[in-house]
């Protein structure tokens, strides 16, 4: 429903630009490593807090006219833990969003990146916004309501992103100029227009297809294959072997060839 | 337009791409500011014609992968572009005009957070005149922390027991917490921030009926005041912009309620956030003034109510007028 969904905006000097939105999936994985990482942070600041109690006995513990019973805390070591704790769950997505431009090690590691939805980097007031509401979306537990929310809006948004007015994308590779795509060299599609039969719509959806399904994943290929190639071969015939076959040779002319 | 033409254009114009993606990357990584004028001029004339460049390769229909790199191209150029002047966080502007104007433009739903707070603390307050037993019921939890002090000695010894850097960090944070809390539910078309100020307000209520039946009364007042006399405005205010929230949910008007949430939280975030430093100074009474045993209990109080009202005369009157 959402594969490969496209967030398309209209910039200032009219240009439509596209944006491959990040899916739950994604997104979810992101939540997950980040996790992980305020887990080490956390498990780290306890280590260094039991590694300073043992070498500095009395530093940390006890103080002596606190009653266990009665007082907050049993020590300073526990108080200082559980306030570090507060510290680091309520700031690392801020901190890591505000410096790293829309990411956070998570993110970074998806290729994924939190922008303004009018394609600008977001502001500190929407970076701030967004990750106040995270509290919102993770009821009722993991971030529940924010991935159901996700699911059915438009643009895969949580709630803090509906309220900050952002979007996760992809960042995709930008590897700009070696786009030679040459793993798939032998796939390379026939020029455009080779087969004069064709409409200009039709063999450019061909042309489209051949070039791109490197890119898909097998079982969307083969069914978008299936998809384009049916009517096609329903209007010029020819002999028909498995779909993408047909395609590569309807777009050379040659699909009447054995 | 057959292949060759379309070929033709890539071929043409992808010099230029690769022109301004130079520059790009040379801005995206060294800041657009070290970027040379002359540099800046072509990047504006090679943004503009690139993004010609990107509507014509739409409509040509040429190979889908070249379309996706000058969009990308083209994203970028405009991320950099249109970059909202990175706001140097200016902190003194924000509390010398923007967050008292702030609280004005909203200071209905600050009243009425109040007033609610107010009620059901009173409500509380008097149930448990009436019957003492459900104190357990209505302060939740925090009961069996209270529960250990049965006379007046050792309420105010809970505070002066735990050391004062300690009981600050550790109540500003918690305090910040709630605040951001009650906003933040404001998205729940505002009855999460009821609930989270009902809490407050029933169990405030709850421990003050119950101390003022033991004949505790005074004790507790002379030991929640001087600091919760700060404390309480800011949660009540934190949830005044919970509860603008919540209404531009319930009455949008005549725009789409997403724009109006959009434009209401934006808004009430920087409230709620313009009140940590008032939480920090309340966290810090907290800490050292009300469990300090050199300062007389009415000296106390006055402290804690002089900050409070200094607080709200600052909300009310500093700033200047709101524009509009």
């Amino acid at each position: 429903m959402h594969q490969d969904a496209t967030y398309r905006l209209e910039t200032p000097d009219n240009v439509e630009l596209h944006f491959d939105l990040a899916g739950p999936g994604s997104r979810f994985c992101a939540i997950c490593i980040d996790a992980v990482v305020v887990g080490g942070m956390l498990l780290a600041l306890i280590l260094v807090a039991i590694v300073i109690d043992a070498a500095l006995p009395g530093a940390l513990s006890a103080i002596k006219e606190l009653k266990a019973d009665r007082g907050l805390f049993t020590s300073v070591g526990v108080a200082v833990v559980l306030f570090g704790v507060a510290v680091i769950n309520a700031s690392y997505h801020l901190i890591f969003e505000l410096f790293w431009r829309g990411q956070t090690p998570g993110k970074r590691v998806m290729k994924i990146r939190a922008i303004s939805d009018d394609g600008t980097p977001m502001g500190p007031t929407q970076v701030l916004l967004r990750n106040v509401l995270r509290m919102v979306d993770f009821l009722p537990a993991g971030y529940a309501l924010g991935g159901v929310v996700c699911l059915v809006s438009d643009a895969s948004k949580r709630l803090g992103d509906f309220a900050a007015g952002t979007i996760v994308v992809k960042e995709g590779a930008v590897n700009y100029r070696a786009k030679t795509d040459t793993k798939n060299a032998p796939l390379a599609a026939p020029a455009l227009g080779a087969n004069p039969e064709l409409l200009p719509d039709e063999s450019r959806l061909v042309q489209n297809f051949l070039s791109r399904r490197a890119e898909l994943l097998p079982l969307a290929r083969g069914r978008l294959a299936e998809q384009i190639a049916g009517p096609l071969y329903d209007r010029y015939g020819g002999n028909w072997d498995y779909a993408e076959s047909y395609l590569e040779r309807l777009a050379a002319g040659r699909h009447r060839d054995k | 337009m057959d292949g060759s033409a379309s070929t033709h254009f890539v071929e043409e114009r992808s010099s230029r791409w690769d022109e301004l993606d130079a520059i790009v990357e040379k801005a995206s990584k060294k800041g657009i500011k070290r970027v040379a004028p002359a540099e800046l001029e072509a990047f504006l004339r090679l943004y503009r014609s690139t993004s010609a460049d990107l509507a014509r390769l739409r409509t040509l229909g040429v190979d889908g992968s070249v379309v996706d790199r000058v969009n990308r191209l083209v994203g970028r150029s405009h991320a950099l572009l249109y970059r909202t002047p990175s706001e140097p966080l200016a902190i003194g502007a924000f509390y010398r005009t923007d967050f008292p104007r702030l609280f004005r433009q909203t200071w209905r739903f600050s009243a009425a957070s109040v007033l609610i707070s107010i009620a059901f603390f009173l409500m509380a307050r008097s149930v448990v005149a009436a019957h003492p037993e459900i104190v357990a019921d209505l302060v939740g939890g925090g009961g069996a922390e209270f529960s250990t002090s049965h006379h007046a000695g050792d309420f105010s010894e809970r505070f002066q027991a735990a050391p004062g850097p300690l009981i600050t960090s550790f109540v500003t944070t918690n305090n910040i917490g709630v605040a951001f809390r009650a906003f933040a539910f404001g998205i729940t078309f505002g009855l999460g921030t009821l609930y989270v100020l009902i809490v407050n307000g029933a169990m405030l209520g709850g421990f003050a009926g119950a101390y003022e039946q033991s004949g505790l009364g005074r004790e507790f007042w002379f030991t929640v005041l001087p600091h919760g006399a700060l404390e309480l405005s800011a949660i009540m205010i934190a949830g005044g912009a919970g509860l603008a929230v919540g209404w531009a949910l319930w009455s949008p008007g005549r725009r789409p309620r997403i724009v109006r949430l959009r434009e209401e939280s934006l808004r009430a975030v920087r409230i709620a956030a313009g009140l940590i430093p008032a939480f920090v100074v309340a966290g810090a009474f907290e800490g050292f003034l009300t469990p300090s045993r050199a300062i007389s209990e009415p000296v106390k109080v006055a402290i804690g109510a002089a900050a409070a009202i200094v607080f709200w005369l600052y909300l009310t009157l500093a700033g200047g007028s709101v524009a509009t």
